[in-house]
C-alpha cells in the first residue's frame, strides 16, 4: 500500500483514479486546485503524484510538484495532461517528471507507471 | 539690480544751497519717473509676449515676436536669437531685427570666446557690453564688426538640460544697459525658452502617441494572425475534447473493472450518467467550433437594435435559470434601425453576458448593457462587468479561441472568439479594456448600414486593458 495524491479538476477523472487506486490497496486524497493539493499532501505525505498541469484558477499542477519536491527532493511526479509534451517540459522548468502520460489516459496505462514510480522510489514506504 | 537703484533713492539729499539743490531735486525726481515708465513699459511688453508665446503654435513666430518686442522696448537697432547647435560648436542666428539680408537663418557665430553670444554661454550670466571695441574678455565677432555694433546684452535661453542659446540686444551708438534692461531681456529669453519647452513637450507627446497606435497596429495584426491559425484552433479543440474523452474513458474503464463486484449495478449506472454527461460536453464544444466556422453575411435586414439586445439579454437570462445575474439596460431610444443579423447579436449578447457572469464572483454579476450613437454613421454596443477584472498580460489573447482563465464547468473558452466572429460579420470592431479588479468593459461598434463588402472581414481591435474571463 502506497499514498498517492491526485490533483485533477476534472472531477470525474478524479473519481475514476481514486476507484482505480483505492481498489488496488493505496490510499489516495484528490485535489481540484493547487492550494488545496498542497494542504493535502500535508496531511497525506504522499509516495507518488500524479497530477494535470491546467488547473481551476489559473493555478498549476506543476507548482504544486515544485513546492512538495522541494520538502521530499525524492518525490516521482507523474504528469498527466492533454497539452504537448514540448510544452509540458517547457512548464515544468527545472522540476524532475517521473513520466508525462498524455491525455486521453487509460486508467491500467496510468496504474502501470505508477507502480513503476513507486517501485522507483524503493518499495514501500513505512507509514 | 534693482538694490542699486534703491541705493540710490536713499540717497542723502544734497545739502548744497538753495537752487543748485532744488534743480537736482528735480532732475532726480524727472529721472525717477522715467524709469517707473520705463520699467511698465517693458512689464506690459512682457505680459503681451507670454501670452502669445503661450497661444502661439510656430516656434519661429514666438522668436520673431519676441525679437521685435525687445527691439521696440528697449529702444535697439539689432536684436538676435541665437540656438547652441546640436554638436555645440556653433551658435545659428535664428532669428533677429536689423541684420542685412540673408543673414537670418544662415548665419553662424563661434560658441566660444570668439562671439559675445559664446562667452555669454561660458561665462552663465547675463553680459553687458558698452564699447565693443574695447571689449577684452571676448574678440568682436565679424557679425557685429560688420554691423558696427558698438554696445549689447546678452542673456542664456535656458533649454532642460543645457542652454538652448542666447538672446541678444544691440546698438550701433555707444549706450550703457540698466540692471532693468538685463532684466527684462532675461524675462524674454526666459518666454522663448519656455515657448521652445513647449512644443519639444508637444512633438514629443505626438511621437509617442504615433507609437502607441503603432503598437495597437502590431497587436491586432498579430491577434488576426493568431484567430486564422489552424494550429492554435486546433489544439485548442484537441484539448478541450481531450478532458470530456479522457473522463469518459478512464470512467468506463472503471467500471468495467468493477464488473463482478457487489457494487458493480451502482458504479455502471453512475458511470454511464458521467458517460452522457461528457459526451454531451463534446457535443457542446463540436457546436460551438461549427458556429466558430461559420461565416454568415446573410440574413442582415434593417432592425431596432435595442430591441435585439433585449432579446439577447432574455436569453442569458433564461440560461442562467434568472439567478446571479443584474442587468441594467441603458437603451438610446434615438437609434436609426440597424441592418444586422438579428440571431447573430441575440448570440453576441449572450456571450459578452455569460463572460460577464463567469467574471463575477458566484450569484453576483452587475452588468450594464448600452447602446448609444457613435461616429461616423455606426452604433456602439457597450458590455461593463464590474467582475474580476482581466490582467494586462492576457487582454490581447482575450478573443483567442479556447483561451481561458477559468478551467472549470461551463463553456470552453469559445465565447469571446464566437463574439469576434459575429462582430467581424457585420463589418464592425469589438474592442475590450480593463483592470484587473475593477471589471471590463467591452464596446461594440457596428456601422448602421450592415457590413456592405462581403469580401475581407473589417479589423477587430483591442485597446487598453481587457477582461475576458472565458468560461473554461
Amino acid at each position: 500500500m502506497a499514498k498517492i495524491l491526485i490533483v485533477e479538476d476534472e472531477v470525474n477523472s478524479a473519481q475514476a483514479l481514486e476507484f482505480y487506486f483505492s481498489d488496488r490497496g493505496h490510499r489516495v486524497r484528490t485535489a481540484t486546485h493547487a492550494a488545496e493539493a498542497i494542504a493535502a499532501a500535508r496531511e497525506l505525505a504522499p509516495d507518488v503524484l500524479l497530477t494535470d498541469v491546467l488547473l481551476v484558477g489559473e493555478s498549476d499542477g506543476l507548482a504544486v510538484a515544485r513546492e512538495l519536491r522541494g520538502g521530499d527532493p525524492t518525490l516521482p511526479v507523474v504528469v498527466m495532461s492533454g497539452l504537448p509534451e514540448h510544452e509540458v517540459r517547457e512548464r515544468a522548468r527545472g522540476v524532475e517528471l517521473f513520466a508525462i502520460c498524455p491525455k486521453p489516459l487509460r486508467l491500467r496505462e496510468i496504474g502501470a507507471t505508477v507502480e513503476t514510480a513507486l517501485a522507483s522510489r524503493g518499495g514501500a514506504e513505512p507509514r | 539690480m534693482h538694490d542699486q537703484h534703491a541705493e540710490n533713492d536713499r540717497d542723502p539729499p544734497d545739502e548744497g544751497t538753495g537752487q543748485t539743490a532744488e534743480v537736482g531735486r528735480l532732475a532726480e525726481l524727472q529721472r525717477l519717473r522715467e524709469e517707473a515708465e520705463r520699467r511698465a513699459r517693458q512689464q506690459a511688453a512682457l505680459a503681451r509676449l507670454g501670452l502669445s508665446a503661450l497661444t502661439e503654435l510656430d516656434l519661429d513666430e514666438v522668436f520673431d515676436r519676441a525679437a521685435r518686442t525687445v527691439a521696440d522696448t528697449l529702444g535697439v537697432e539689432l536684436t538676435k536669437i541665437l540656438e547652441l547647435l546640436p554638436d555645440g560648436r556653433a551658435l545659428l542666428l535664428r532669428s533677429g531685427v536689423g541684420w542685412s539680408e540673408g543673414l537670418v537663418g544662415s548665419a553662424t557665430l563661434p560658441s566660444d570666446a570668439g562671439s559675445q553670444g559664446g562667452y555669454t554661454l561660458k561665462s552663465s550670466a547675463p553680459v553687458v557690453v558698452d564699447d565693443l571695441p574695447q571689449e577684452t574678455r571676448f574678440r568682436g565677432p565679424k557679425l557685429l564688426l560688420d554691423h558696427s555694433v558698438r554696445s549689447g546684452l546678452s542673456v542664456i535661453i535656458h533649454g532642460r538640460d543645457r542652454p538652448w542659446g542666447v538672446f541678444g540686444a544691440h546698438t550701433r551708438e555707444r549706450r550703457s544697459f540698466t540692471p532693468d534692461d538685463v532684466n527684462f531681456l532675461q524675462s524674454v529669453a526666459n518666454v522663448v525658452g519656455a515657448a521652445i519647452e513647449r512644443g519639444r513637450i508637444a512633438r514629443e507627446l505626438e511621437r509617442r502617441s504615433q507609437e502607441l497606435a503603432l503598437k495597437r497596429a502590431e497587436e491586432r495584426f498579430r491577434r488576426a494572425e493568431r484567430l486564422a491559425s489552424v494550429g492554435t484552433l486546433a489544439t485548442g479543440i484537441a484539448h478541450e475534447i481531450n478532458n470530456p474523452v479522457n473522463s469518459i474513458l478512464m470512467t468506463a474503464e472503471s467500471a468495467q473493472m468493477a464488473r463482478g463486484r457487489e457494487d458493480w449495478p451502482e458504479r455502471a449506472e453512475q458511470a454511464l450518467e458521467i458517460v452522457v454527461r461528457e459526451a454531451e460536453r463534446c457535443g457542446r464544444i463540436v457546436r460551438d467550433v461549427l458556429d466558430l466556422a461559420r461565416s454568415d453575411s446573410r440574413g442582415q435586414a434593417p432592425e431596432d437594435l435595442g430591441e435585439v439586445v433585449r432579446r439577447g439579454v432574455d436569453v442569458a437570462r433564461k440560461l442562467t435559470k434568472g439567478g446571479g445575474l443584474e442587468v441594467e439596460l441603458d437603451l438610446a431610444g434615438d437609434l436609426p434601425p440597424v441592418t444586422l443579423d438579428a440571431g447573430g447579436i441575440e448570440r453576441l449578447v449572450v456571450h459578452l453576458l455569460r463572460n460577464a457572469i463567469e467574471a463575477s464572483s458566484a450569484g453576483a454579476a452587475q452588468v450594464r448593457v448600452a447602446t448609444e450613437r457613435a461616429g461616423g454613421d455606426r452604433v456602439r454596443l457597450t458590455v461593463s462587468d464590474r467582475g474580476r477584472g482581466i490582467e494586462p498580460a492576457l487582454l490581447e489573447r482575450v478573443f483567442d479561441p479556447f483561451f481561458s482563465t477559468r478551467r472549470t464547468s461551463g463553456g470552453m473558452g469559445l465565447g469571446l472568439s464566437l463574439a469576434h466572429g459575429i462582430v467581424e460579420e457585420h463589418g464592425g470592431e469589438i474592442d475590450v479594456e480593463s483592470h484587473p479588479g475593477e471589471g471590463a468593459t467591452f464596446r461594440i461598434e457596428l456601422p448602421i448600414a450592415g457590413r456592405r463588402d462581403a469580401a475581407g472581414p473589417a479589423p477587430a481591435r483591442i485597446s487598453g486593458g481587457a477582461a475576458a474571463e472565458n468560461a473554461g
